[in-house]
Order: structure tokens, then C-alpha cells, then sequence
């Protein structure tokens, strides 16, 4: 069924760029970006770059097309609700198989779901129980869930073999399987899956990331990368080598402040958090972008009015008062703490949001260092609580409040939504409230994206993350140089 | 003390007093001198550091001068893009070309403020610190600017480093750009960084180190040197404030300087002077006992002389090794010798001359006693004959008998002296004095008892033990004779350690008449005897002053204890050049 776009597509620019171009190459290899370095493990996923790699390496039940709305994938259909709305049957698409070969079953689905469930437990928070029922999954719901197909595309609900943790090489069913992995260099190679339920992509993939704003954008320069996250927007002025073209991706990532157990009796305190989010001065955040838009806000929620220019001075005094009120800031103790700010090495936008954050607490006395590492260090220190503060990422779709409230308290460690969840959704306005006295993290900015890709690389689309579908992707192989 | 000492002693004092009283001497020298180079260095450091840092003033301040022109390629356009509202925009695109145009100007940090997000006063450019643009207003660099119009003043900034915000210590210029009635502050510094004071730090002749201090003392520059506190003591160190946009102490630059060498220096020359008062020491204790030594050697040939001559040995010379005044004493004993010898010699020959004249004369006595009872037995009896007297026979046999009688004593004469002429030379062995007392009083037949009291404690000593046993007899005999028929009459022989320890005594005693005071000179003198016509030869305690005197001896007569004589004998217990020697 995908094909046919493809075709459409590819037939539609043929003509017009005949000149330059005979006809896409049903193979090669294209370079892209990540936004940092990618967790292969559906359940870790949490950032664009998570979204974006488990999306090619694994399914979900959903997908959400970029209009929003969620779409079957492995479902064969839309939930089958019984009368009182509580059982829910999804029936699982036949012949589906992993990158090993093997059958993709509906238990693996089922054991899938479960080890969510036990994990991120807002995230299925309605379901009781996860049963298997012939060629379908049963789901028991404590009430009628509304959004519950998006609950389903969510990344962190993609099938893995078994329902385990894929290890060292993940093995999915997506449309592209893992070559290899290599953390050092910054890329993972990804081969087009044969046999894919959905057809085989089009070309092969080199994920590559990048920790200096400026190596992607020499990559792309050069010719090396088909499509990269900043373009030539990082040399002023330059004209790109090769005809280039952007696409604006209509979605948000949010990047946060979060909070860690090292010195606890600071990070722990929500008048320390309070006092930390009043005192970041958001209005200069907006600058730090590659000319993609970029929010500063005071929610985890997308599309809320930007900021009016903050009054600095004004809540610079309430953060001081706010911080005053914590013991473990005690004026004969304050100089003894110094907290660490921990930033993912392969996110370099994050190291400049970390350096706003040092600022914001040097006002209040409180001394900090900055800490670059990878991202699987990052996310081990922070699941064992050995970090202070960290500069974090959430990728959730655009219009799904809920995927936003409950993805933002958990990734702060707060399991007030799943209890709200539960019951079938959240009330944005409780979840408001809620959030502003528990400050789970503290948001920055929401950050839009945006794609450069070579013109000889067309059908790229996206997803309702704003993740790129490079599965859709066809190549031509043949750039258009706009230079002599 | 031995002249060896004394004379090591004074050559010793004669060569440290004065190498002590140089080194005194330099020691106060080079202290003073060193003081005023000190001094010279303290103001050397002042001069050094007020240049470097009006050097330093001067260069940022032409470096700002720069910015401030509306021609500035960064500043000029900013300004343009303010007054069209576009600056935001322009500034997205540009604003890392500051970093360059700071880098160009070796400036570490450079601050343009103006109109913008948060106000008049919001922060456009922060090349040390992105988080600052568009953060808090920033109103004290346009003041700063009104405040000091392009001076150089010092202020503390806060830089973000690669892991944290660091606060620096910076020269800092800050001015106004205009473009109309748009104008902007541009902050523009340099670090006070370690070259500041590395112009003044040197370790030779003078250490010195520099550090910066806030004005409650906070440490903002460290030292070079880990120990500041003793650096920095004595005099204590230079202090030139860093003054900040309102002429206030901002910070203070601390210099010291230190003279460890002086002490160092000092040592040495002490170290200097004691190795130089050793080793002429070591010299002179080597030269003070060659010199001794030879010295002592050439007293010792005197000495040595000294004691041969008083043995006698007048052949005996002293070598003389040098022209100087040892040797004029050597060759003066030598030829005291000789004039010695030559006497002796002269004397020997008259002693000698008068001892026939005597043994002649006694020879004579003794020989013309008897002559005239032979003389007149024979003209007795030849007149007898004549008369062919009655009484012829009874005459022949009386005159014969005289004459026989008369001819024994002569014989008896001549053989005692022949014994004395013929005494021979002692052959020393070891000998117990009292087994010879023993041994000799074994022999001793008389109806005069002979007690002994032999000391215990006596050790063998080198004599020739058949002449102290005719020595024994002799004195023995002597005391006999001299008891003569008295009623309980008695003789002692006595052996005992000398007060020296270094000699045996034998005495012997008895309870005779005694010796005159008169004649205790001459009992010892050949031929002089009381016994004369009672058999006495005069020779016998002759014969004992001999052998006493060649085993290095003495002998001594006095009166005993409830009269009589008592004749005391002193022997060596080494040898005889020994015994003198110890009395010397």
C-alpha cells in the first residue's frame, strides 16, 4: 500500500529534475542525523533521537501519521471494545517477521505490553491485564480510554521479540534492521528489512551523531550526509555546496532540567526547584537554536504562548527567597554545595541550555560544573540516582497532552499521572497544578525541528513525533552542485 | 704537655684565629651588601609591576578605541541594525563573529550591551558567555562607561569555562558606541593572568614571587612558591592596589621579595671558612708533629746521650741533622762528650797512675812486712851458725818456720791481687735475688746467726747470679768480722721491692760497732781495711761497689736500727740504662 505513494512520488519528480537525474536507485546508502545518541531499547525512549531509532528498528500496534491521528500498523484494525468498553481485542497483522527470521506472534506483543505496564506504568495505566486471544491481544481496561491507539503508537510500546530488553544488536520487525552499532564514531548502520509486513525501504541508512554543532553541517557541506538537523545555517553567510532544501517539521521536542538523587537534600526540595525555575532567565534561551523554532516555556505541554520577556529582576528576588527556604542551603552551608549538570555529549544545544541553567543557580549563590558524557552514561546515572541535575530531552506527539503530562512526571521520577491515567485520561488542569507544586522538571524550551536534505534525496516525510520516515525515502544519487 | 702538643697547639691557634676573625669579617661584609641590593631589588619589583600594569591599561584601551568606531566592521553594522529594529535577527546570523573579532584583539572577554529583549541595558554580545545574552540587564557597563570614558580599571567577571563559571580578575575598558541616538556599552577585558607576575618572579640573586589577593585577602592569583607565609615575612611584602571602576581596591597585587641566598650565602662562607680552618688544621697538625717530631727526635739523641754518658759511654754521638740551633745543642753535646772523654781519659790514666802508685805502695806495705821477719830469721840464723850456737837446731826450725810462714802471706798477697785484677764481666740471666740470698747463706758456716727477710713480691731481674752471691759472702763476712767476738751478735739480709717498683733492694745488717761517719766515703775504695794485719786486703767491698755498679746498681752504707751497719744495695729490675733513665 506504501508502494504506491512511492511510485506516485517518484514518477511526479522525474520530470522535473531530468536534467540532473535518470531515475531513483532502488538502493544505496544515505546519511542521516540523529539528535543525539539513540537508546535501542523501546521502553528508554525518551528523546527524538530514541523516537526516531526505535521507529526503524521496531513496530508499534499504532502509528500516528502527521496529521495526528493514529493509524493500524501491526493491528490489523482499530481496537475491537466488548459492550461495557472495558476488553478491548486488537487483532495482529499476519506474516510479520523479525530481522532473524522468526514469526512476529501476538504473545510478543502481549509480553511487549506487559513489560510496559510493569515499567512505565503511566503509560497503560488504564489496562489491568494483557491476554492473548488466537490471532488478537485482549487488553482488560479499568475504564473506556479514549486515546488508547495513541497510547499504542507510543515508541515505548514497540514489540520486541519476546517482550525483552533487546540487547547488544536489537532485533525488531521495522523496516530496517541493525548492521551495526558503533558508540565511539557516532553512527549505526541500518539495512533495509526484505521482508518488512510494509514493503522493503528504499535505500540503506547511516545514522551518524555529532557532538559540535558544526560536524554535522561540515558532513553535509561536503557532500558526505544526504540530510542533516542544521543545514548550513551554522557557517552565516555560506552558500551550501549542493542544492539543499527544508523541510519544516510540524513537532516539538521539550528540553527540561531534570533532577537527580546526588545531594538530594537540594535537588530533593521543591522550593530548590522552584527557586532554580524562577530564576532561569528563559527570554535568552529562544537564541539558542540553529534557525529552528525554539519556545522558552514553563510547561511540559506543546503549544502554550511563549513567554513574555521575563521581569528578572523581580523573580531572581522570589528564587533567593525560594531558595532561602531550604535547609540545605543555609547561608553557612550554601558554600559547600556544588552541583553537577550533566549534559548528553552528542547533544551540544544541551551543553549551552546546562550553561543558562549554571547561571540561574550562580545568581543564587549555588556553584555547579558541567558535565558532558554519553548518553548511555547519562541515562545510567540518572536511572541509578547518581546525578544532580541534567539536561534532559522529551520527544511526545504534538497533540497528545497526555503522552506530554505523563512522559514529563515520569521522566521526573513522579508517578502522579498513572493514578490520573488510570481512570482513562488526565484533567490538563489538575495535571497544571499538579505540576507547578511538584516540579518534577523544570521546562525550558520546546524546540521545533527542522530536516536539510540534498535534492536528490526525495519522499522524506514525517510522523506525528516529527520523526522522519526515511522507510518512505527514495535516492538519486545525483546532487545538484551550486557551486562552479 | 709533651712539646709535641704544645708545639701541634700553637701552630693549630696560630692558623684557625685568623681564618675566624676573616671569616667574621666577610660574613658582616656581604651581609651589608646584600641589604642594600634587597632594598635595590624591592624597588626594582614596585617599578616593574606599575609598568606592567600601565603597559597593560594602555593596550586594552587602544584596543577598545577600536570597537567604538562607528567603522568597526561588528560594532558598526550592530549599531545599523539596532537603529533599523533588525538587530536581533542580524545578531542570530553574526553574533559568533564577535568571538572572532575579541580573539583578533587577544580580549577575553567582550560585553555589548543595548537595546534588546530585556531592556536598554540587555546583554547583545557576551563572547565568554552565551548564557548572559538575553539574560538579566546588564546596567552597570554603560555606568562603568559614563563612569571612567575609556579608562582602564580592574573588575572581577564571570567567565563560563568549559566545565564551570569561574570568576576572573580582568583589566577591563568599557566605552559608549553611537549611531545617532543609539548607543551601546561595550565591556571589553583582558585577564590578569600568571605573565603579570611572572615579570617579577626570579630566584637569582633574590627570590621573588608575586600574588593577587582580594582586599579581604582571598587568594585570586597564587604564588609561584607554596610557602607565601615565609616568603613574605621580614619586611613583608610590596603591595600595589588594583583599583575598579570607582577607584576602589578591586584587588591587591602582592610581591615579595626574599633573600634566602643571604643565609645560604652566609653558610657557605662558614661552611668555607671551616673546611679552610680544617683543612689548615689538618695541616698544621701534620706539619706541628713533623716538626715535633723531628724536634722531639733530636732531644730524644740528647736524652739518649745523656743517659749513655751516664753510663759512661762517652763514645756515644748525637747525629746532627740540621744547621739551626738543635743541631749547634747536638754538635755542642757531642763535643762535650768528647771534651768529656778526653778528661776521663786524662783522669783514667791518673786514677790509674795513683792506683798502682797505691797497689804499689800497699804492694810494698804488704810485700816489706814480711821481708824484715825473713830478713832477720835468716841473719838469726846464719849468725847462729856462725857461733855454731847450742841452740842451733831449735834456731834453724823457728827461723825456717818464720820464713815459710812469712813466705805463705806473700803468696796469700799476690793472689788476692791477682784475683782483683782478674774479676770478670758480669753475664746477666734472670735471677730470683732471693733464691741467690738462699742459696748463698746455704754455704754460710759461723757461729753468727743469719736471719732473712725475703720479700714475696719480688720479680726476677737480669744479674749475674755467681757475683751476687760473692756480693752476699763478701757483705756477710764483712758483718762477721765487724761482729767480731760480741755477745749476740746477729746479721739480717733483707730483700725487698724498691719505692719505684722499678728496683730490687738487698740489705744487709748487723749489730756491730757500726762505720764511722768519717770512713763511710772511703769503705768502698780498693785496699782500705780496718782488718790490716788481721788478714784484711782492703779489697772485699771494692769487689762488691764493682759488681754492683756494672749490673747497674747502688750501693749505700748507713747506720743500722740500734746501731750497727747496714749496707743497702739497689738493683735494677730492667736493665741498667733503663734504671737511669727512670730517674731522669
Amino acid at each position: 500500500m506504501r508502494g504506491v505513494p512511492w511510485l506516485c512520488g517518484a514518477l511526479a519528480v522525474i520530470p522535473v529534475f531530468v536534467h540532473a537525474e535518470t531515475r531513483p536507485k532502488y538502493a544505496g546508502t544515505v546519511e542521516a542525523t540523529l539528535l543525539g545518541a539513540p537508546a535501542l531499547d523501546p521502553l528508554a525512549a525518551r528523546t527524538h533521537a530514541d523516537a526516531t531509532a526505535v521507529a526503524l528498528v521496531f513496530d508499534t500496534l499504532y502509528r500516528i501519521g502527521p496529521d495526528g491521528i493514529a493509524v493500524p500498523h501491526l493491528a490489523v484494525g482499530e481496537p475491537v471494545l466488548d459492550e461495557k468498553g472495558t476488553t478491548v481485542r486488537i487483532a495482529i497483522r499476519k506474516g510479520v517477521r523479525f530481522h532473524d527470521g522468526t514469526a512476529l506472534e501476538p504473545r510478543d506483543v502481549a509480553a511487549s505490553l506487559e513489560r510496559v505496564r510493569a515499567k512505565e506504568k503511566w503509560l497503560l495505566a488504564p489496562v489491568t491485564a494483557v491476554g492473548v486471544d488466537g490471532d488478537a491481544i485482549t487488553l482488560s481496561l479499568r475504564a473506556p480510554v479514549a486515546d488508547l491507539t495513541e497510547l499504542l503508537a507510543l515508541p515505548q510500546t514497540a514489540v520486541t521479540k519476546s517482550g525483552k530488553a533487546p540487547g547488544a544488536k536489537p532485533i525488531g520487525s521495522g523496516p530496517y534492521a541493525v548492521d551495526s552499532i558503533d558508540p565511539t564514531l557516532h553512527r549505526m548502520q541500518l539495512r533495509a528489512f526484505e521482508d518488512h509486513f510494509a514493503g522493503r525501504p528504499y535505500v540503506d541508512l547511516m545514522l551518524r551523531w555529532y557532538d559540535t554543532p558544526d560536524g554535522e553541517v561540515r558532513k553535509f557541506e561536503t557532500g558526505a550526509a544526504q540530510i542533516s538537523a542544521r543545514g548550513v545555517t551554522a557557517f552565516p553567510g555560506a552558500q551550501p555546496t549542493y542544492r539543499a532544501e527544508r523541510l519544516h517539521v510540524p513537532a516539538w521536542v521539550l528540553e527540561f532540567v531534570g533532577f537527580g538523587q546526588g545531594h538530594a537534600a537540594v535537588t530533593g526540595d521543591r522550593a530548590f526547584r522552584r527557586a532554580l525555575d524562577l530564576a532561569i532567565a528563559r527570554g535568552g534561551l529562544a537564541t539558542i537554536n540553529s534557525g529552528e523554532d525554539v519556545v522558552p516555556v514553563k510547561t511540559p505541554l506543546p503549544g502554550a504562548p511563549a513567554l513574555p520577556a521575563p521581569a528578572l529582576a523581580g523573580e531572581l528576588d522570589a528564587a533567593r527567597a525560594e531558595v532561602a527556604k531550604v535547609p540545605a542551603l543555609a547561608p553557612d552551608r550554601i558554600g559547600a554545595v556544588k552541583l553537577e549538570i550533566l549534559v548528553e555529549d552528542t547533544r551540544p544545544d544541551d551543553r549551552e541550555l546546562a550553561e543558562r541553567v549554571a547561571r540561574a543557580l550562580d545568581q543564587l549563590g549555588i556553584a555547579t560544573t558541567i558535565a558532558a558524557v554519553p548518553a548511555a552514561d547519562l541515562r545510567d546515572r540518572v536511572a541509578k540516582g547518581k546525578a544532580d541535575l541534567w539536561i534532559g530531552q522529551l520527544a511526545e506527539p504534538f497533540g497528545f497532552a497526555d503522552a506530554w503530562w505523563g512522559a514529563a512526571f515520569a521522566v521526573g521520577g513522579d508517578d502522579w499521572p498513572a493514578a490520573q491515567l488510570a481512570s482513562g485520561s488526565l484533567d490538563p488542569a489538575a495535571a497544571a497544578k499538579a505540576f507547578a507544586d511538584r516540579e518534577p522538571i523544570v521546562p525550558l524550551v520546546f524546540r521545533g525541528l527542522e530536516l536539510w536534505h540534498r535534492s536528490d534525496v526525495r519522499g522524506l516525510s514525517y510522523d506525528g513525533f516529527g520523526r522522519p520516515c526515511y522507510a518512505d525515502m527514495f535516492y538519486f544519487g545525483v546532487p545538484v552542485r551550486t557551486k562552479p | 704537655m709533651k712539646l709535641r702538643g704544645r708545639f701541634t697547639l700553637t701552630l693549630a691557634l696560630a692558623a684557625l684565629v685568623p681564618i675566624a676573625l676573616a671569616a667574621v669579617v666577610t660574613t658582616r661584609s656581604i651581609a651589608k651588601s646584600r641589604r642594600e641590593a634587597y632594598d635595590e631589588s624591592r624597588k626594582s619589583v614596585e617599578r616593574k609591576l606599575l609598568d606592567a600594569i600601565d603597559r597593560r591599561e594602555k593596550e586594552i584601551e587602544v584596543a577598545v578605541q577600536e570597537l567604538v568606531t562607528t567603522d568597526n566592521p561588528f560594532v558598526g553594522p550592530l549599531l545599523r541594525e539596532l537603529v533599523k529594529g533588525t538587530a536581533d535577527a542580524w545578531l542570530r546570523v553574526h553574533r559568533e563573529e564577535f568571538r572572532g573579532q575579541a580573539s583578533a584583539l587577544a580580549l577575553d572577554t567582550l560585553t555589548i550591551t543595548g537595546p534588546g529583549l530585556v531592556g536598554d541595558d540587555t546583554v547583545l554580545v557576551a563572547t565568554h558567555d552565551r548564557s548572559a545574552i538575553d539574560a538579566e540587564p546588564q546596567p552597570a557597563i554603560r555606568e562603568r562607561a559614563n563612569t571612567t570614558r575609556g579608562a582602564a580599571y580592574f573588575t572581577r567577571e564571570k567567565k563560563m569555562t568549559s566545565s564551570s563559571i569561574d570568576t576572573l580578575l580582568v583589566f577591563e575598558v568599557a566605552e559608549l558606541a553611537h549611531d545617532g541616538s543609539t548607543a551601546v556599552a561595550i565591556a571589553a577585558s583582558r585577564r590578569v593572568s600568571d605573565d603579570l607576575l611572572a615579570i617579577v618572579r626570579e630566584s637569582s640573586p633574590f627570590l621573588v614571587d608575586a600574588r593577587i589577593v582580594s582586599p579581604n585577602g582571598e587568594v585570586l592569583l597564587p604564588s609561584a612558591s607554596r610557602d607565601w607565609a615565609e616568603l613574605a615575612g621580614g619586611d613583608g611584602p610590596i603591595r600595589i592596589p588594583l583599583l575598579g571602576p570607582d577607584r576602589k581596591p578591586v584587588a591587591i597585587v602582592e610581591a615579595a621579595v626574599s633573600d634566602p641566598g643571604l643565609d645560604e650565602l652566609l653558610w657557605k662562607v662558614a661552611l668555607t671558612a671551616a673546611a679552610l680552618a680544617l683543612v689548615a688544621l689538618g695541616a698544621v697538625v701534620v706539619l706541628g708533629l713533623f716538626v715535633a717530631r723531628r724536634t722531639a727526635r733530636d732531644l730524644e739523641a740528647l736524652v739518649a746521650g745523656s743517659l749513655a754518658a751516664s753510663r759512661g759511654d762517652l763514645d756515644h754521638r748525637v747525629p746532627v741533622r740540621s744547621k739551626d740551633e738543635i743541631g749547634a745543642v747536638a754538635a755542642a753535646f757531642n763535643f762535650m762528650l768528647e771534651d768529656l772523654k778526653t778528661s776521663k781519659d786524662r783522669l783514667v790514666i791518673a786514677e790509674r797512675i795513683a792506683a798502682w802508685q797505691e797497689i804499689a805502695r800497699r804492694l810494698a806495705h804488704e810485700i816489706k812486712n814480711p821481708l824484715t821477719p825473713i830478713q832477720m830469721a835468716m841473719d838469726t840464723l846464719r849468725k847462729s851458725y856462725k857461733k855454731q850456737h847450742p841452740e842451733f837446731a831449735e834456731i834453724l826450725d823457728e827461723s825456717t818456720t818464720t820464713v815459710l810462714a812469712e813466705a805463705d802471706r806473700l803468696k796469700r798477697i799476690v793472689a788476692e791481687f791477682s784475683d782483683f785484677a782478674r774479676m770478670p764481666k758480669a753475664e746477666l740471666a734472670r735471677v730470683d735475688l732471693n733464691d741467690v740470698v738462699r742459696g748463698s747463706l746455704a754455704l754460710h758456716q759461723g757461729a753468727i746467726p743469719v736471719e732473712t727477710d725475703l720479700a714475696n713480691d719480688l720479680p726476677e731481674l737480669d744479674a749475674d747470679k755467681g757475683q751476687l752471691n760473692q756480693v752476699l759472702l763478701n757483705l756477710v763476712a764483712n758483718a762477721r768480722d765487724a761482729i767480731g767476738e760480741r755477745e749476740g751478735g746477729k746479721i739480717t739480709v733483707r730483700t725487698r721491692r724498691g719505692e719505684g717498683a722499678d728496683r730490687a733492694l738487698l740489705v744487709v745488717e748487723d749489730n756491730g760497732p757500726g762505720v764511722p761517719a768519717e770512713l763511710k766515703d772511703k769503705v768502698f775504695a780498693p785496699y782500705f781495711s780496718t782488718k790490716h794485719g788481721k788478714g784484711g786486703t782492703g779489697l772485699g767491698l771494692a769487689i762488691v761497689h764493682r759488681i754492683v755498679s756494672d749490673h747497674g746498681g747502688r750501693i749505700t752504707i748507713s747506720d743500722a736500727v740500734g746501731g750497727g751497719a747496714r749496707v743497702t744495695i739497689e738493683l735494677p729490675l730492667r736493665d741498667g740504662t733503663a734504671l737511669l733513665a727512670s730517674r731522669i
